[in-house]
């Protein structure tokens, strides 16, 4: 394997430290030098050894809390001493005061499309408290647990005042939890949705079904069989963190937010059937606002700018970005992506005769960042835009009237996988991670050692106009794995799509 | 085997579901051709009798979770009722949009092959009805069903407020009806999915309760029936806890029409009674959201 540089699938800004997640390790930068300060790396011995031989056929799901090292310490880079600081130390102290050590264990008998091909748990998403504070990190596949969490998290957010997670599933429905666990609560909480257990576990089985619902010859003899089957306990364990049933989507849910608009909260979350969902915050969140229905295709991000709460931008499969006044469920503007990134697209996807089939350029958009500061880019609200499999940032304008003006697209040297922003005062500036494995415009195909590029990079506004300024400083996240496997990780969205044929019905 | 397992209606193991489908597909030529033959003949016919049910029957499970080859309005706004209702379109200038004059107030959801509905057509007649249902086949009988009956029914104009349409209402509910827009639901014999791994199937849940609660407006009324006490027990239970819904006391419940017509019309009503099962009934009414 070539020595290429591992990718950043997702990072997120902390205060004033930048958390970067490659596979299963999280790199901290300081965001004063660009220099690298610390990494945590899975606990992988530890899952091992509380695992057992079960690894192959379990899959857990887990959100991990990360604290970033505490603003009030001394700078990091004063001292080599505070640069070792590390983050595992504080998230294991972290979590073994909270008592969340126990592990589970779910059997999943269905092929693992999202399996990394990693040997530890990879990280699907990151977010950071307003203070940056503490970091949530989110693994697809796990061994050891923090968190454990009944389905997969998609998607999660942080409530305005700090205190809770809001975590989307794949199942679709949407939990809280606290930011900071405490001992075990009980579930009938006020917010929670959740009904009382019909059957406790103690209960002996006894099948639903009698002599009187049945009525064919085959679902009889199935009762027969039931009736005499020796009762089962059940193989759910039980969830030993507060959580709260907060509302659900019978859908796989893509992304959520959490706003809070004239003193009242509200959840927002968007699913692969095209659905936006307002739903009011806890503890209301059982009531249902409306819907911003107008996508065609799967939704895979929303974006709620700074200072202007009222408004949405949403995107995923379509060919356009929309633009919502979320409370009233109005579409305010929509804008065409798609011929951008044909645009972009075009000098990798051209045929030899030169032909290209533009309309064949599918859009599925990955990140959707607000990027405003007083002092950069003129105060104006800018929209920083990126499609999966697309070497290209795009940058947009909001204007007064609600409406996405393009303003830039950025080539980058690589595939674009995840963004975020920061001040620099009095400058303003982005980072971008790129796929430093694949080769720009494809999702499969290595790159060379001579096409190698570093996976993090910064850009400034000057103006409306982002510049590249420079690269962060090297770390030695070689990749010694095959970076095949690594497409499942970074380019998962266009999988949302749904596809001719496979919805094909038996009759 | 292959005949013998597409005869089978009703069978529980899904890889046993799976031949079945191949079955149908491949297998006896005779009956699915017969099938075609009759549904082409009975859509083309402009004064049907009443359909056969032997040629619409379709196992009685789907999974409200794949993406079956569904069509569905992108709103409620965007959705064309006229093919519908054509007796209550307005007369609009050509070229514009055919509007309705009221709109759809009342659904059931998994209609089956529409007993409910064709029963309850006359008896609210200013009241626009919608069955949903799931299985293409079972809504294409109860199309049928419902223009055989208007025509044999034109001169007292009745049936033309009955309509059935293919849904995953689980999926897709909002996307035909505004907020509040609806007065009752009726959810009656619902699939039980008697398995606990199979209850996230189940058309009544904390969640879905939120979405019934979206599309009915306050004071409508939820009604649910079902043969299966646990699967009642499962529904008072979902109803109950959500704080949007109130059940319907017993002497209240018994003094509505609809609930005698529930009991006695449905197709799986009568086949309960036929088999001297019970049957349990339960009324939600829908309340005023509070402050927010």
């Amino acid at each position: 394997m070539s020595k290429l540089r591992m990718p950043y699938q997702c990072i997120e800004k902390a205060g004033k430290f930048l958390v970067a997640a490659r596979g299963s390790s999280i790199d901290l930068f300081s965001l004063d030098d660009l220099s690298l300060l610390s990494t945590w790396k899975f606990p992988h011995a530890q899952g091992l050894s509380t695992k057992g031989g079960t690894q192959s056929t379990t899959k857990n799901h887990s959100i991990n809390m990360l604290e970033t090292p505490a603003l009030d310490t001394e700078p990091p880079h004063t001292s080599p001493a505070a640069k070792r600081r590390k983050l595992s130390d504080e998230s294991s102290t972290q979590a073994v005061e909270a008592g969340e050590r126990k592990s589970m264990t779910k059997p999943n008998s269905r092929s693992d499309s999202v399996a990394s091909g990693l040997e530890d748990p990879a990280f699907i998403t990151l977010a950071s408290t307003r203070g940056g504070q503490h970091v949530i990190a989110v693994t697809g596949e796990d061994k050891t647990i923090r968190v454990p969490m009944p389905k997969r998290p998609c998607a999660i957010t942080i409530t305005q005042d700090n205190s809770t997670i809001i975590a989307a599933d794949k199942f679709g429905d949407v939990y809280s939890l606290p930011l900071l666990f405490s001992e075990l609560e009980v579930d009938q909480t006020p917010g929670s949705i959740a009904t009382p257990r019909t059957e406790s576990s103690s209960k002996p089985f006894t099948p639903a079904a009698n002599e009187l619902t049945v009525h064919s010859q085959r679902n009889r003899r199935a009762l027969e069989n039931q009736k005499a089957q020796s009762n089962k306990a059940s193989e759910k364990p039980e969830l030993t963190f507060e959580h709260r049933l907060l509302l659900g989507h019978v859908s796989m849910l893509t992304d959520v937010a959490a706003v809070d608009i004239q003193g009242r909260g509200y959840i927002i979350s968007a699913d692969r059937d095209e659905h936006i969902r307002v739903s009011r915050g806890i503890p209301q969140s059982h009531i249902i606002e409306g819907f911003c229905l107008g996508h065609t295709e799967f939704i895979s991000r929303l974006c709620i700018p700074q200072g202007k709460p009222n408004l949405l931008i949403s995107g995923g499969g379509d060919n356009e970005l929309f633009v919502w006044d979320w409370l009233t469920c109005r579409l305010l503007s929509k804008t065409d992506l798609q011929s951008l990134i044909a645009d972009v697209l075009l000098e990798y996807k051209a045929k030899n005769d030169g032909s290209y089939p533009k309309d064949e350029i599918k859009v599925t958009v990955s990140n959707i960042v607000h990027a405003k500061h007083a002092d950069w880019n003129d105060g104006a609200d800018m929209l920083l835009v990126t499609s999966e499999g697309v070497p290209a940032l795009f940058t947009f304008l909001l204007t007064p009237d609600n409406i996405l003006k393009h303003i830039q697209t950025v080539k980058l040297p690589g595939n674009a996988l995840a963004l975020t922003t920061y001040a620099l005062t009095p400058e303003g500036s982005i980072i971008v991670s790129v796929d430093s494995i694949h080769k720009p415009g494809s999702i499969t195909d290595c790159r060379s050692e001579a096409e190698a590029t570093e996976p993090l990079r910064l850009y400034m506004f000057r103006g409306n106009e982002l510049n590249n300024k420079s690269i962060f400083k090297p770390t030695n996240a070689y990749d010694e794995k095959q970076s095949v496997k690594l497409t499942n990780l970074l380019y998962n969205l266009e999988n949302l799509r749904k596809r001719d044929g496979e919805a094909k019905e038996f009759e | 085997m292959h005949n013998n397992l597409a005869s089978q209606t009703e069978l529980q193991s899904p890889s046993v579901l799976y031949l079945l489908n191949l079955a149908i597909m491949v297998g006896p030529a005779n009956k699915r051709q017969k099938r075609e033959e009759y549904r082409t003949a009975h859509r083309e016919e402009a004064a049907p009798e009443l359909p056969k049910k032997k040629f619409y029957r379709q196992r009685a499970h789907a999974n409200p979770f794949s993406d079956h080859q569904l069509t569905y309005p992108i709103s409620p706004e965007t959705m064309d009722w006229s093919p519908y209702y054509p007796a209550f379109v307005l007369n609009v200038a050509p070229g514009g949009t055919q509007t309705l004059s009221k709109d759809v107030e009342v659904a059931d959801i998994g209609c089956g092959f529409g007993g409910l509905l064709v029963a309850l057509a006359p008896k609210l007649p200013d009241t626009l009805l919608l069955g949903m249902e799931i299985r293409s086949q079972v809504t294409e009988y109860v199309q049928e069903r419902i223009k055989a009956l208007r025509a044999q029914n034109a001169d007292a104009h009745l049936y033309q407020n009955a309509a059935c349409l293919r849904a995953n209402t689980m999926k897709f509910l909002p996307n035909f009806f505004r907020k509040y827009q609806l007065l009752k639901i009726f959810l009656c014999f619902p699939d039980p999915h008697f398995k606990a791994r199979k209850h996230k199937a189940r058309i009544v849940s904390a969640t879905l309760n939120s979405e019934y609660a979206y599309v009915v407006r306050p004071g409508g009324i939820i009604y649910t029936i079902t043969d299966v006490e646990d699967l009642h027990n499962w529904m008072v239970q979902h109803f109950d806890s959500h704080p949007s819904f109130q059940r319907v006391p017993e002497d209240e419940q018994e003094a509505d029409e609809c609930v005698s017509v529930m009991r006695t019309e449905t197709e799986e009503g009568k086949k309960v009674e036929r088999n001297k099962g019970k049957k349990f009934v339960a009324l939600f009414r829908r309340l005023e959201d509070p402050e927010w």
